[in-house]
């Protein structure tokens, strides 16, 4: 047999062991139980390490336990509950429905990760007919390491450590959130006691990534909200303005989420919109980029600033 | 292509073979298309999984593997019955692009929510979150349809850079992501040339019945500009260095003290007026250039001085004082 067959073979018998044997099994047992391993201990040696590599490598949860008695007193287990992907109970339509999904963004990992996430979930349904070229890829991810990395965290509730603006941080992930084409990280921050939004692109590379299960997510975590004048020292207000209905997707942009909408009584091209206001010149600054389409109609002070610093252009 | 090495075969295996086993002799070629690998690769890997087993490695437990009349079946034991997790770059990929696309597709949120309980610890819920701005219901959906129907559209759209709202009929050429947010690829027939519309800024859509030829050309769509080929200049204090990010920057130059010499494109005479009257006196305006000719500064000065005072219209006779 090609000594390519020997080792896939080996690979597998030994995945299969420590799988099966649910308890830890000594480096000795497995030389003795799994067939392809030289006889002389260094070379068992040597070839034990890179099949433990690979085994990682395939994405195994290989993990190294006490084992009093064993050579070293370790032993090597791969616990089922890390092991086995439990049935998702996908249906056909949703199978088809992330295929599809997975197809029109491109991720920029050579490793491709989509085609082997469609391997485990059943592989790639028969389609009758291929998406239009034309529409496909229309999206992209940027999978770094980095993003693998957080993502990992998020999803087993481990910390995380990384340089961040030349600062080495602490943090719990809590939520991942694209927005304007940026991937943020909202977490708690350990050393300053609070929620913080990290992004993604400004972490370091050398991220450290800590055990599973370390901490709790709350319930709800709010998402990244980049409007500035939301966070602030000036005393927080209830802006009201009336709002052309032709401008209003870029307003609905601009104020965010948070901001209400009615209808305004006395004319059907207006809306009335409440938002409140932290930092009173990002306000302004964000009410002057709307043009004539925004009005500001209190309170007074948000009011004036935005006439005086009008007035200041106008000649 | 060169062959896989060792790991990936393996891993491979690790997730055909539980699907062969879930099933009563698919075929070989359904086996190979489903998992995009070859024949004779297919016939070499479930060869080195029939020796595979348990100790003490009798044939009862080996896998069992049967290949008879092109089909296939697998015995397995528990060890191999389920594929393995996702690792953390397969879980991001399948649940990152579910959030990108996933608005207004129930089967793809129900298949990212069904995903989130068997990733990690199974608590990720609603951690993974994609905002690509408002649009229209379903019009991600109805334009994709469009656009691969060949049907042509109608837009009710504002502008950003013109703060000017038109109905305009579009041949739909691409949907795609840029920054983002949803951009419509299409040619424009109110413009008579090719445009960029993003959905965010759509009042209301109608997909029409008539159909349009799409270019062979690939599509270079500029965004939606009414003052094309005019750039500014400005010098920006280090409070309003924000400019710098998402604007197209035509050249930048370092001054002293932080401040920075920057030329723009200009994205139309409302582009230019919501920069001017945002930044104001944190920038000096340097000139500019229109058709490749250099302009004077007072030129934008005047554009922004027009546009505060209408502005200043709405607020009435109110001053400051």
């Amino acid at each position: 047999m090609a000594t390519a067959e020997v080792k896939l073979e080996r690979l597998l018998n030994l995945t299969a062991l420590l799988v099966d044997a649910g308890r830890p099994i000594s480096a000795e047992e497995i030389r003795r139980q799994v067939f392809g391993y030289p006889e002389r201990a260094d070379s068992f040696r040597r070839t034990f390490e890179r099949d433990k590599d690979e085994l990682r490598d395939m994405g195994v949860n290989l993990e190294l336990r006490p084992l009093p008695g064993a050579p070293g007193g370790v032993g090597y287990a791969i616990p089922s509950a890390g092991f086995h992907l439990p049935d998702p109970g996908l249906t056909s339509e949703e199978r088809m429905a992330l295929q599809l999904a997975l197809s029109l963004v491109r991720l920029n990992d050579r490793a491709r990760p989509g085609r082997d996430a469609l391997a485990k979930l059943g592989g790639r349904e028969l389609v009758a007919d291929r998406p239009d070229p034309r529409s496909s890829p229309v999206a992209e991810i940027d999978l770094t390491p980095t993003m693998t990395a957080t993502f990992g965290a998020l999803a087993d509730r481990r910390p995380l450590r990384f340089t961040y603006r030349g600062e080495r941080r602490e943090v719990h992930p809590y939520r991942l959130d694209f927005q304007r084409g940026r991937w943020y990280l909202t977490g708690h921050d350990e050393v300053r006691g609070a929620l913080r939004v990290f992004r993604l692109d400004r972490i370091e590379d050398d991220i450290e990534v800590g055990e599973p299960a370390a901490f709790e997510r709350p319930d709800h975590v709010a998402g990244v909200r980049l409007d500035p004048w939301r966070f602030g020292d000036d005393p927080p207000v209830d802006a009201l303005l009336r709002v052309d209905d032709d401008a209003a997707p870029v307003v609905r942009e601009v104020l965010g989420a948070a901001a209400e909408w009615e209808p305004d009584a006395d004319d059907d091209e207006s809306w009335r919109v409440r938002v409140e206001a932290r930092d009173y010149e990002a306000f302004r600054s964000a009410v002057v980029s709307l043009l004539d389409s925004v009005e500001v109609l209190a309170p007074a002070v948000l009011r004036r600033s935005v006439v005086s610093w009008l007035e200041g252009l106008a000649p | 292509m060169s062959r896989p090495v060792a790991a990936e075969r393996a891993a491979r295996l690790l997730s055909i073979a539980p699907w062969i086993a879930s099933l009563d002799g698919p075929t070989i070629g359904e086996v190979c298309t489903r998992f995009e690998i070859d024949r004779d690769e297919l016939l070499s890997d479930l060869g080195v999984l029939s020796m595979v087993g348990v100790p003490p490695y009798s044939p009862d437990a080996l896998v069992d593997v049967l290949v008879e009349d092109d089909r296939v079946w697998v015995t397995l034991g528990p060890y191999f019955r389920r594929p393995m997790r996702l690792s953390p770059a397969e879980g991001m990929a399948l649940v990152g692009a579910a959030s990108i696309l996933g608005s207004g597709d129930d089967a793809l949120a129900r298949a990212s929510a069904k995903l989130s309980r068997v990733i990690g610890d199974g608590t990720l819920a609603d951690a993974v979150v994609a905002d690509l701005g408002d649009v229209p219901d379903n019009s991600v959906q109805r334009l994709s349809d469009a656009v691969s129907q060949r049907r042509r559209v109608r837009l009710d759209y504002y502008g950003y850079g013109s703060d000017e709202r038109t109905v305009r009929e579009v041949d739909p050429y691409r949907l795609h992501v840029a920054d983002g947010h949803w951009y419509l690829a299409g040619y424009c027939h109110r413009a008579e040339a090719e445009r960029l519309f993003r959905l965010d800024r759509v009042h209301a859509l109608e997909v029409l019945d008539s159909t349009f030829e799409p270019p062979e050309h690939p599509v270079t769509a500029r965004p939606f500009s009414t003052t094309p080929d005019e750039t500014v200049t400005l010098r920006l204090q280090p409070d309003v260095r924000w400019v710098l990010e998402g604007s197209p920057v035509v050249r930048s130059a370092e001054l002293a003290g932080g401040v920075v010499e920057v030329e723009l494109v200009v994205g139309g005479r409302a582009w230019l007026e919501r920069l001017l009257l945002r930044i104001g006196a944190r920038a000096e305006i340097v000139g500019g250039t229109v058709g490749g000719e250099a302009v004077d500064a007072d030129r934008y000065i005047g554009v922004r001085s027009a546009a505060a005072q209408r502005i200043l219209r709405r607020y009435g006779g109110d001053s400051v004082g």
